[in-house]
């Protein structure tokens, strides 16, 4: 009974620290605590962009549709973002044990899922990438808008 | 999109390669494309190795490590977790930070693979050159903590998992990290250990892993690779040069190459096909192929296929004339083929192919990765360094 009590509290305290995809817009808040980043928001037709603006220089945008959801993510610059934190645990799983499109070590992993699409590259002074989740990403916004 | 003016190309034929020779020069080791460290889990393709000495800063404590993969892609040597026999291993001076807590490094890549490592202080002998007391990351250390909670992704450490005993990163940055990792503390890169718990930490420039060739006392603005022409369908291996310097020595000058200037921040060219642009072009002798967008009819081998999934298998072969454009206007022809990867890896065996690709995950990215370098010289300066082809980060090829 404890055990199952400390595993709801760690749950949530899981939920509540990490990725903004998938959940409310509210958790972009979150990523942005957590990557000590700037925050603008970019309203639009189909979603609205919550960009952040992190200290390495690196720009994650964070894409939210009419129905409060974070459907997609984006980034691009020096450093990495911290996949855990965007993506959440789940979806960072779901990344690193689904096979890769390419034959691309270490420098580039294409992931498509039913569940969830990630394209991540880069090495060195450069990252770039994108992920979303099919069943939230609006029918009218195509994949190449979600950058 | 931007339209090519008539004329622009120039230095990329291929028919001028001249037969490359493992260079015996003090400036130069010996580039061997091979399938790896004997008695790996899986055989290399298109992965440029040299052998380097690593000893105890100061002293005769020395240990040849062959098998290190040369990567223009990033900076730094790092090395695989037990290549360092214990006497070397034990005598490498720990980094430390102010309050004398040794500082470790978690590098994250694209892939979401990591690499989690001492810093350590190393003298590292190529050739002639010396790089002394140069930062390098060592891997899997039986006293390294946990990897942190902010360092999330698959840990990578043992020579099969890399392919390799190391990576030596020769590109065109000095440090691994730079500035963003001096001045913040919460960079996620950089860790200070104080006990079995480490804390994310900034790290001054000087002391953060480092281009080892910038710490050369001569030859020390840059590299130049020079790998054989190799025919189509591959070969068993390839040998050729890795040459420090540029424009220093009779062996490393730029000639008729043209200096093309990266992005300062991130390293990037722009690649034009014909008169389409990829604002993410890459030349990067740690990429095993070509990597080219969906955008141009790339073919994908099918998923199913057991040698060639996650490779091209254009039918006839892909043949395009890239433009690479540097920053500062300059632009070189860059002629390319990819055939089905199917072809060349039927024969087995061979690791040193020209026309090799995989799809690329970045829609506006090209890279020109290790098949690219075979029959060409291409240059990777560090930024800062005079040169005489300037001071700005740039590439060059012919």
């Amino acid at each position: 009974m404890q055990h199952r009590l400390l595993l709801a509290v760690l749950t949530l305290a899981s939920t509540l620290a990490h990725g903004a995809l998938g959940r409310q817009a509210g958790s972009t808040d979150v990523d942005q605590k957590a990557l000590h980043a700037r925050k603008s928001v970019r309203p639009g037709v189909e979603f609205t962009v919550h960009e952040l603006t992190l200290a390495s220089g690196t720009v994650v945008r964070e894409f939210v549709g009419a129905d409060g959801r974070v459907f997609g993510v984006a980034w691009r610059g020096p450093a990495l973002p911290d996949l855990r934190q965007i993506f959440g645990d789940d979806n960072l799983q779901a990344f690193l044990s689904s096979p890769p499109e390419q034959h691309a070590p270490r420098k580039s992993r294409t992931v498509r899922r039913q569940d969830l699409v990630v394209h991540s590259t880069g090495s060195g002074r450069f990252f770039t990438g994108f992920a979303y989740i099919p069943s939230l990403k609006p029918h009218a916004v195509r994949e190449e808008e979600i950058r | 999109m931007a339209v090519l003016a008539v004329g622009c190309g120039g230095g990329g034929d291929s028919s001028s390669a001249n037969p490359v020779i493992a260079s015996t020069a003090p400036n130069a080791l010996a580039l061997v494309v091979d399938g790896g460290p004997p008695g790996i889990a899986f055989r290399n393709v298109d992965v440029a190795f040299v052998t380097l000495t690593v000893c105890a800063p100061g002293t005769n404590n020395c240990q040849a490590i062959d098998h290190i993969a040369v990567d223009t892609g990033s900076s730094g040597l790092r090395l695989a977790q037990g290549v360092l026999n214990a006497s070397v291993a034990n005598a490498l001076t720990p980094q430390r930070d102010g309050g004398g807590s040794p500082i470790a490094e978690c590098l994250r890549f694209a892939d979401g693979s990591l690499f989690w490592g001492w810093v350590r202080l190393a003298d590292l002998k190529m050739s002639a050159e010396l790089a002394a007391s140069a930062p390098i990351q060592v891997l899997g250390d039986p006293s390294l903590p946990a990897v942190p909670g902010g360092c999330g992704g698959t840990l990578e450490s043992t020579v099969d998992e890399i392919g390799a005993k190391g990576i030596l990163g020769v590109g065109n940055f000095t440090e691994d990290c730079g500035a963003f990792c001096a001045d913040h503390p919460s960079n996620g890169v950089y860790y200070a250990c104080p006990a079995s718990v480490c804390a994310s930490t900034s790290v001054p420039l000087a002391q953060q892993v480092i281009h080892p060739v910038s710490r050369f006392a001569q030859d020390n603005n840059g590299v130049l690779m020079q790998l054989p022409a190799v025919s189509p369908g591959g070969a068993a291996s390839a040998t050729g040069s890795l040459i420090f310097g540029i424009g220093t020595q009779a062996n490393n000058a730029l000639g008729l190459a043209r200096v093309l200037t990266v992005d300062p921040a991130l390293g990037l060219v722009t690649i034009f096909n014909g008169s389409t642009s990829y604002a993410d072009g890459f030349v990067d002798s740690g990429s095993t192929v070509f990597w080219i967008p969906s955008s141009i009819n790339n073919q994908p081998c099918p998923a199913s296929d057991p040698t060639a999934a996650g490779f091209l298998c254009p039918s006839p072969p892909l043949g395009l004339t890239l433009t690479v454009a540097g920053q500062n206007g300059n632009m070189a022809s860059a002629p390319i083929s990819v055939v089905d990867a199917r072809s060349v890896f039927a024969s087995g065996g061979r690791t040193a192919f020209n026309d090799i690709g995989a799809p690329s995950t970045d829609p506006s990215g090209i890279v020109l990765g290790l098949p690219f370098f075979f029959g060409r010289s291409v240059f990777t300066s560090i930024e800062g360094m005079a040169t005489p082809g300037g001071s700005a980060p740039f590439i060059a090829f012919q």
